[in-house]
């Protein structure tokens, strides 16, 4: 059986889906019979779902028009010369 | 564009198997406003100011300058356009240009013994307020609950941002802004393998940061409790 460091060097694959079916089974068998290493994983599970409440939020509208207003300056470009009467 | 860049583009699409029509369509934009086009400009920076701006703001832990920072982003794509190198996407170039940028203010405030840990939660905090956000599976219920999700996050913030640079790069990229491997190989320049072991080790010293806040009055096995300590060493 896989000591645990080797299993938590295979949880982020585990995690990913990533481990192949022999690395798999080996892994869920040695958890099937370790509780630390099932608390191991269960306490990265919730970091990760923490984690994941930090994804993509839309801007607020006065950041868009701050962005906007800010983009419209700096990229002006001088207006052509006409002909002068 | 001549037709080998075209095929290069395609093969790369391909090979990294996501959105292939997104790429296309983006460098579609690109060239119109090669053209002349401003308007192509703008759609690009209408599509990616949400997730840049929140990538700075993770990275940086300050929103105001997270802004900024995404302003002089869209401005630097703007200038040097013609530079863009279709072999990668354009999504690829900016998050390059996003991520160079972060790196360069973090260095500079860290020199003038600045730190970032303003107001990256306040809007994530304002959302909890309405019981939107931080829902995590945990299970325990009580009148502390609330204030151990608000500080939980706060310590998991500093935590992100006391990750050594090539780390927390490399995560936010993966698991907050969700970019492939392959992706974030090429916007950090190395291998695929080498962005596994940085996000492995920095999954594991998060962990470690804010294990407390999960386990509560459970102490933890004694044989783990140690193991985050220095998991964000090495390559």
């Amino acid at each position: 059986m896989k000591s645990c460091k080797e299993i938590i060097d295979l949880l982020s694959e585990y995690l990913e889906g990533d481990l192949p079916g022999d690395e798999a089974g080996a892994f869920e068998t040695h958890m099937a019979l370790c509780p630390p290493c099932v608390d191991f994983l269960e306490n990265l599970k919730q970091t990760r779902a923490l984690v994941r409440s930090l994804r993509c939020d839309e801007v607020p509208p006065e950041v868009q028009r701050q962005l906007r207003t800010f983009l419209d300056r700096a990229t002006k470009r001088p207006p052509k010369r006409g002909k002068r009467t | 564009m001549s037709d080998a860049q075209e095929h290069t583009l395609e093969l790369k699409d391909l090979e990294l198997g996501l959105g292939a029509s997104a790429a296309h369509a983006d460098n579609n934009l690109v060239r119109e406003f090669i053209a002349g086009n401003e308007a192509a400009f703008t759609e690009l920076v209408t599509k990616y100011k949400d997730a840049l701006t929140n990538y700075l703001n993770v990275m940086v832990g300050d929103y105001d300058i997270a802004v900024d920072l995404s302003q002089e982003t869209f401005l630097r794509v703007y200038k040097n356009i013609t530079r863009y190198s279709n072999i990668y996407q354009f999504s690829t170039w900016i998050y390059r240009i996003a991520t160079n940028l972060a790196i360069d203010e973090m260095r500079y405030r860290k020199r003038r013994g600045q730190v970032f840990y303003n107001n990256i939660w306040a809007k994530n905090s304002d959302r909890e307020e309405g019981g939107q956000e931080f829902e995590i599976s945990d299970g325990r219920r009580g009148p502390g609950e609330e204030i151990l999700r608000k500080e939980s996050s706060q310590v998991l913030g500093e935590a992100i941002r006391s990750l050594p640079e090539k780390y927390r790069t490399a995560f936010i990229l993966k698991e907050i802004q969700e970019l492939p491997y392959e992706r974030i190989a090429q916007v950090l320049k190395c291998s695929s393998g080498t962005i596994k072991s940085r996000l492995h080790r920095a999954r594991l010293f998060l962990r470690e940061r804010i294990k407390k806040y999960w386990w509560g009055t459970r102490k933890p096995s004694a044989r783990f409790s140690e193991s985050g300590k220095g998991a964000a060493r090495g390559r």
